[in-house]
């Protein structure tokens, strides 16, 4: 509805209750005003937008828009005509009673509404956790994280009505989907949204989803399109927003596409937002952990990092296996006395770690692998879990392969002759992925020269 | 859903008052009585007189006052105009940026209208219960016009006493610089960043009519609420309303998903030379524009 006068109380009404009876798509209501409208001198003028009017003209707006009192008085009568608590009760009470008696005619879907819109995960959303983590323990399937996660999905979203999916047109490669995935359209309620390439309004349709409440709203894209929806992203971590953001082909692995596809600070970067949780699982069952933390965490969203290529399945014992949702966990245990390394790594770059704890193994080198699928679990646990995962006075090593700032935190100064990162911090390469992880250094061989050199003091920063 | 938009226009030009405010002070009010400066000598009519109260407000205000309060035109007996509701909104806002000494007074000045008309005759919300669940959802997505809507929900009745206005921007208030969700009670989601409340509200128009589509039976419509956005020319001209905007279109017919969108009256903004402002008006980032003149804000969002 195009040239509305804002400023006319009943023309902008009259629009409203137009707007209302179109139920067949949105309405705009263009309203033509006047910014700062009432102050005399600057009414009209960019003057009004970002700044205090200043005390003249305070002043003269109160003159000139006969408002005579003083500042912040409003008289009781203007008060009494805005007040609206008394209407809103009544509006709402009429509601109760309609709620009620919906309660008694559907008493299941009425306690579901209402668990719904809590944001309440169903009684057994644990024991299907369980389920799920277990079972994938079981297969030790080697696949692509990004396909674990789907496995994932298909567990969690048969018992979770309220999980409502979606990606920005690349469903066939982030595999944000399942079974019983139904497209929203204009005549379909549907489960499933097809964003189209709109990666920033992806983000920001889902936060408000998990803001209005009944939904848990996840959404795919590739990693490296995280840029588009940067602000978006950040702005559901400032509102603890519950949304889950899928960011598939997560590294160099991407392959031939090359470096404007290939993600290289896009995980470190992620993980500088505060509040968001960001996690890079290895395997199936990391993967199956991942989704039930994001799933779980009612007060904030979190970014869930899978790979294009496969992975290796990762064995671990069930202590290990319960100390994945702590962030960062032993998954392979100093095996010998002796010399002593610490090798933390994290997604597709696990595998690397596990290999090279077997070569050095031969070699009198004990090497201690840490799988950190999510460091803001890890810093969120006490010091004293934190240290026993990562005893002091260990010559530390950080394998990903990305950008390697973050992990100084964890494996020490660039100066510190006993700390080293393996990661990237350069773009990549158009290449099969077979070809980019030798290029790059991501190889047993290489990560295990890496351990020797924080070993005998001669790590000269990587 | 209901976008609620202003635009720089035929009616922007009209609204800078033809008013001299220097030396003498005229203007008219809305009864049609001229008031004007009478000199040093405080009369009734006097807006130079200073009021003690004002002195509180603005500790470094000059010797320009406005009338005694108690020439006030309202009283009990008196009808409330729509004029005197949206003026209690110009008022409080352009007050506690006054007070603060920072924020933008000019787009809850421009809107002030579009809010009597959407807050009093149509949103329907419970100010005693914020999270009333069948509640209207409001998204200000031109954030930066945040007094507009703490001096609604204080208005209203919402749990945000007028301290909280008179502490505007300031630490640990419940009035901080852009409308931030979990901080104020009745904002339904934290704006600022210009176009993405837009886009914050089509999700919520979407989750309306999924849970209706889930929920409802016949007779039963216990979802049934609308999704208004306030929005400025700014949030338009952001791409993600773009968009957000042509997917609530693809899923707004024959649904019940309805919008309305009102503009914001940033949107309106025109310098005395008659160009354009920016989507960020007087503010550091206006390369490629005409737009001259200068705030004392780093930012406008």
């Amino acid at each position: 509805m195009p040239h509305v006068d804002g400023h006319d109380v009943g023309a902008v009404s009259a629009a409203i209750a137009a707007g209302k009876t179109e139920t067949s798509r949105p309405t705009l209501i263009c309203c033509k005003t006047i910014i700062g409208k009432g102050a005399p001198a600057k009414a009209g003028t960019a003057e009004t937008h970002g700044a205090a009017l200043g005390v003249h003209e305070v002043a003269a707006t109160r003159v000139a828009l006969g408002w005579p009192y003083a500042p912040f008085v409003v008289p009781q009568p203007i008060y009494d005509a805005w007040n609206a608590k008394a209407r809103g009760a009544r509006l709402e009470r009429a509601w109760s009673e309609s709620f009620a008696a919906y309660a008694r005619a559907h008493p299941a879907l009425a306690a579901e509404f209402e668990r719904r819109m809590s944001g309440r995960l169903p009684d057994d959303f644990a024991a299907t956790a369980q389920r799920l983590i277990d079972a994938q323990a079981q297969k030790r399937e080697t696949v692509a994280t990004r396909k674990a996660s789907q496995q994932a999905i298909e567990a969690f979203a048969n018992v979770l009505p309220e999980m409502l999916g979606g990606a920005a047109d690349l469903t066939g490669s982030v595999f944000t989907n399942w079974s019983g995935s139904v497209a929203v359209t204009a005549t379909a309620a549907g489960n499933y949204i097809n964003y189209g390439v709109r990666e920033f309004a992806m983000a920001a349709i889902a936060t408000g989803i998990a803001l209005h409440g009944g939904f848990i709203p996840y959404a795919g894209t590739f990693l490296t399109f995280s840029d588009y929806m940067r602000n978006a992203i950040r702005m559901a971590a400032l509102m603890k927003a519950r949304s889950i953001l899928v960011f598939t082909h997560d590294s160099i692995g991407l392959g031939e596409d090359g470096p404007t596809h290939q993600s290289i600070e896009h995980a470190a970067s992620l993980r500088l937002i505060p509040h968001l949780d960001v996690w890079r699982p290895c395997d199936t069952v990391e993967t199956a952990v991942a989704w039930c933390a994001a799933l779980a965490r009612c007060d904030g969203p979190s970014a869930l990092l899978f790979t294009r290529q496969n992975v290796a399945f990762a064995k671990r014992d069930p202590s290990a296996q319960a100390n994945i949702a702590r962030g960062g966990y032993v998954l392979a245990d100093f095996a010998t006395t002796g010399t002593r390394a610490l090798v933390i790594a994290t997604g597709s770059e696990v595998p690397l770690a596990l290999g090279a704890r077997e070569r050095l193994a031969g070699e009198g080198i004990a090497v201690r692998v840490v799988s950190m699928p999510c460091t803001q679990r890890f810093d969120r646990e006490d010091a004293a879990y934190r240290r026993d995962v990562l005893p002091a006075g260990v010559p530390r090593l950080a394998v990903e392969a990305g950008a390697t700032d973050g992990w100084r935190k964890y494996v020490g100064a660039i100066d510190d002759p006993h700390a080293g990162v393996v990661g990237i911090d350069r773009y990549g390469e158009s290449a099969p992925a077979a070809a980019l992880f030798p290029f790059f250094g991501f190889t047993v061989d290489h990560v295990a020269a890496a351990v020797r050199r924080i070993v005998g003091g001669e790590s000269r920063g990587q | 859903m209901c976008f609620l938009m202003t635009e720089a226009g035929a009616l922007a030009r009209l609204a800078v008052a033809a008013i001299d405010t220097t030396p003498a002070l005229r203007a008219r009010n809305s009864n049609g009585k001229v008031w004007h400066n009478t000199g040093a000598s405080a009369s009734k009519f006097n807006p130079f007189a200073p009021l003690p109260s004002q002195a509180r407000g603005f500790p470094q205000s000059p010797p320009l006052v406005m009338l005694d309060s108690t020439a006030a035109s309202h009283d009990r007996t008196t009808p409330v105009r729509d004029a005197d509701m949206a003026n209690a909104v110009r008022a409080l806002a352009m007050d506690a940026v006054e007070q603060a000494k920072s924020g933008h007074p000019g787009m809850p000045m421009g809107m002030a209208e579009i809010a009597v008309a959407l807050w009093t005759r149509h949103l329907r919300y419970s100010p005693g219960n914020p999270n009333w669940l069948d509640r209207d959802r409001f998204v200000l997505s031109n954030g930066h016009g945040s007094m507009l809507q703490y001096a609604l929900l204080h208005l209203t009745g919402y749990d945000l006493p007028l301290e909280e206005l008179q502490r505007f921007r300031q630490l640990n208030s419940k009035t901080p610089g852009h409308p931030e969700v979990g901080v104020t009670p009745g904002v339904e989601t934290t704006t600022g960043p210009l176009g993405q409340g837009l886009a914050n509200g089509v999700g919520m128009a979407l989750a309306e009519r999924l849970l209706a589509a889930t929920f409802n039976r016949p007779g039963h419509a216990i979802v049934d609420h609308h999704t208004y956005v306030f929005a400025g020319d700014g949030c338009l001209m952001e791409g993600i309303s773009h968009e957000a905007c042509s997917l609530a279109e693809r899923w707004g017919s024959g649904s019940s998903l309805s919008f309305t969108t009102t503009t914001g009256s940033r949107s309106t903004a025109r310098h005395a030379a008659g160009s354009p402002t920016t989507r960020r008006g007087a503010s550091k980032r206006t390369a490629g524009t005409s737009c001259r003149t200068s705030t004392a804000t780093t930012s406008a969002r």
